[in-house]
């Protein structure tokens, strides 16, 4: 029997009953049960408490156990050896690999380079077809099982949700219009990037899609959004990849995962010309350098100054800023280099 | 009872509309309305992913809209989308 962050075997009640009744060895495992529980409780709190710069972004994986609630059951943290549910399991993989990622590549402690806690929240809900990000923590659904599967087992989904965690201490998009997609533009970037290095991928091998593995044989089509060709990846797909079809109604906060498809085809444009490694260095420092209400416009001034200031310093090659320039052109967006 | 719930955004993006007749009786009734009347009170900013839930319920007598982000959408109303859902 589980309550919360601890097992047991003969559950609590009982015991407590047998040692109201007397019984000396009840009372005594009553008494270790809580002194086990309170000294967990006690180490939980101080890694949770402990200062902002000893952090190193510890993972710790709750269990929503089907309910519309977060931090229900905690299931696994850094010190703990694997758990029987493999979807914790994954959650605890997946988000320490794009965690990793971002440490690695970019010197990141963490989303808020501050070493923050990498929180995941799984079982999320009644065949929940979702994942989000809400500020402090990630939260995945079980999908219903007919159409979607368990979103926390895909390295792009946990990746695409810690990414909105980093966008969020960064350039902190608001979540409506041009703002928005740029957001949710940022989460597919970094997913597809994390992927192909998960998957030890090259861009010629790697197939470009968003969601691939969360969705079964019945769903109609093959992924949620594909960077090389948004619109395409299953029938209600409604990304556009060119400005000429942008969304400008109200639906899905004025289009955040509609809009979103433009700058990811230019992305995937981009890295055809110079490669994803490169790119991942002019999207990161971009993405740096962007505000609350950024739009596509100021997206593209900032991406080539950035561009043009890595190229400067040999960090990127000499031709990355037309390669920039020539792809966002290709979608729509207008650049006019300096 | 008339229903439609449209649920919107998401990390898939992908719109879902359910519709349909439903019987409920008095409490039931009661409570999702009152669920329904919490869309006036103030709400939070929307969460990175987070679904948007557009209800619709039409009996003899009126008809109430409500729109919900994810993290005010009212326990009763989640219970009563599972239920449509489960249905279905």
């Amino acid at each position: 029997m589980c309550t919360g962050k601890i097992c047991f075997i003969i559950p609590p009640h009982i015991l407590e009953a047998l040692a109201k009744q007397g019984n000396i060895s009840c009372k005594k495992a009553l008494n270790d049960t809580r002194r086990i529980l309170s000294k967990r409780n006690e180490a939980l709190n101080n890694l949770l408490l402990r200062p902002r710069a000893e952090r190193e972004g510890e993972r710790f994986v709750y269990d929503s156990q089907g309910k519309y609630e977060q931090r229900v059951s905690l299931q696994r943290t850094e010190e703990d050896k694997p758990s029987g549910d493999v979807v914790v399991n994954q959650a605890f993989e997946t988000s320490g690999f794009v965690r990793d990622y971002f440490e690695n590549t970019f010197g990141l402690n963490s989303m808020d380079n501050m070493g923050m806690p990498v929180i995941s929240n799984v079982h999320y809900g009644k065949a929940y077809n979702n994942a989000y990000w809400d500020g402090d923590e990630m939260t995945y659904g079980d999908g219903d099982g007919i159409e979607f599967k368990n979103f926390a087992s895909a390295i792009d989904v946990v990746a695409h949700e810690l990414t909105h965690g980093v966008t969020q201490f960064m350039a902190n998009l608001e979540y409506k219009g041009q703002p928005g997609a740029l957001n949710e533009h940022f989460s597919d970037v970094f997913a597809t990037i994390v992927k192909q290095k998960y998957l030890e991928q090259n861009i010629a091998e790697a197939d470009w899609l968003i969601g691939d593995t969360i969705v079964t044989s019945a769903f109609p089509g093959i992924a949620i959004r594909s960077m090389k060709e948004p619109g395409s990846a299953n029938e209600f797909d409604r990304q556009p990849a060119h400005m000429n079809d942008y969304y400008s109604g109200p639906d899905d906060h004025y289009g955040v995962h509609i809009n979103s498809g433009i700058p990811n085809r230019a992305f995937y444009l981009c890295c055809l010309e110079i490669g994803i490694e490169q790119c991942s260095l002019v999207w990161y420092h971009t993405l740096k350098k962007l505000w609350r209400t950024s739009n596509f416009q100021d997206m593209i001034d900032v991406i080539l100054d950035v561009t043009q200031k890595l190229s400067s310093e040999g960090r990127i090659s000499d031709n990355a800023t037309e390669a920039v320039s020539r792809s966002f052109n290709s979608v729509g967006l207008e650049t006019q280099l300096v | 009872m008339k229903y439609k719930v449209i649920v919107d955004g998401g990390f898939t993006g992908i719109r879902r509309t359910y519709e349909g007749d439903v019987k409920l009786k008095g409490e039931e009734l009661q409570s999702l309305i009152a669920a329904l009347r919490e869309s006036h009170l103030p709400t939070k900013p929307p969460l990175n992913d987070g679904e948007q839930y557009s209800w619709f319920l039409e009996d003899d007598d009126n008809t109430i809209e409500a729109i919900f982000d994810e993290q005010n959408h009212p326990p009763a109303l989640r219970k009563f989308l599972d239920q449509i859902k489960a249905d279905q």
